[in-house]
């Protein structure tokens, strides 16, 4: 049995913290035995706690075991303060919005810089759908980032870099082929839609990343009882 | 198809490797994660072969077109009206995809199974 040192109750050994008042219980000790009866408490090393412990008995005045995960209590043990829980996401998530913000703004001023207008809005109305998609996944990513942090993060970067690409290959890339030869704009463009697919594939990962991230397995949630 | 068009569609094809053998990556993890994930591998499995198929045709297709509008007497702007229609559709094939991946991240989770 172990013995609570703040409120005298006793529990079974399976239990590490008090369940009333969270305080960390005493080191095993048989019940039966004189030490139990106001003895002095015998303290034993780590290694010999499980093979000395007596064989699971529940008398009348123990609390029976209840769910307590190991090194979790209930309540925070006197005397201790919870240390404030870091949350990088947000600074990340920032710098993600940041990003496509500098994104849409370079875009803008090449728009505003360059005479041809119309094939310009025809290549962005091709890519319409995707920008859509884009400020959707957006949207989601932050309504779900306090639930699920790193699913969200992941999603967004995701999101960033398709806004990217939608971009670079509307606006970009023509600006910056824009003094070039036939024959080097065109081996510019080969490069271009090589990168443009490692981006695809970094996209692809991070979505597959961000579906598994934050969930438990199907067998942990049916033993939990959800 | 003559030698030259078939060369052009390797190499667009070589050119999208990375993905494909993303792709191929992709499958296998979510295979080996069936088991403890099936509901999510599940959407991710369908929402990657999607993906795959959509790439493989539309780099057909987009093969295919130059010479079909070359065959036709199209002027500049029907030719400019059919890459638009085109890339709306490809897009929005795309954006289909990405819903069904933002389905398989945020769908049947719970507010506890964040860590």
């Amino acid at each position: 049995m172990k013995r609570c040192p703040t409120c005298s109750r006793t529990f079974e050994d399976t239990l590490t913290y008090c369940l009333i008042d969270g305080s960390v219980l005493s080191a095993p000790f048989d019940d039966s035995s004189d030490n139990a009866r106001g003895g002095p408490t015998e303290i034993l090393p780590s290694n010999e706690r499980r093979e000395n412990a007596p064989p699971e008995t529940s008398p009348a005045s123990t609390i029976t075991a209840m769910y307590q995960p190991a090194g979790e209590s209930r309540l925070e043990p006197r005397g201790t303060i919870a240390a404030p829980q870091k949350k990088p996401y947000v600074l990340v998530a920032i710098i993600a919005l940041a990003a496509l913000f500098f994104l849409i703004s370079i875009s803008v001023f090449v728009i505003l810089n360059r005479a041809s207008y119309s094939y310009n809005s025809f290549l962005f109305l091709r890519r319409a759908p995707i920008f859509l998609i884009v400020a959707i996944g957006i949207v989601v990513s932050l309504v779900r980032m306090r639930q699920h942090p790193r699913a969200s993060l992941l999603t967004m970067l995701a999101m960033v870099l398709l806004a990217f690409v939608g971009i670079f290959f509307t606006l970009l890339l023509q600006w910056l082929t824009r003094d070039m030869s036939a024959a080097g704009a065109n081996r510019f463009y080969d490069v271009a839609r090589v990168f443009q697919d490692f981006i695809f594939a970094a996209e692809t990962v991070l979505f597959v990343a961000a579906a598994y991230s934050d969930r438990r397995p199907i067998g942990q949630l049916r033993s939990e009882g959800t | 198809m003559d030698a030259t068009k078939w060369t052009e569609l390797l190499k667009s094809f070589l050119e999208q490797l990375p993905s494909f053998l993303t792709f191929a990556a992709c499958i296998v993890f979510v295979i080996a994660r069936w088991k403890r994930y099936p509901r999510v591998s599940l959407l991710l499995l369908i929402a990657l072969i999607a993906d795959l198929l959509h790439q493989i045709f539309f780099t057909i297709l987009y093969n295919w077109v130059p010479d079909w509008l070359l065959g036709s007497n199209y002027d500049s702007t029907n030719i400019r009206n059919v890459y638009t229609v085109l890339g709306l559709i490809t897009n929005t094939v795309t954006v289909a995809v990405i819903v069904l991946y933002l389905l398989a991240i945020f769908a049947k989770r719970q507010p506890s199974e964040s860590i």
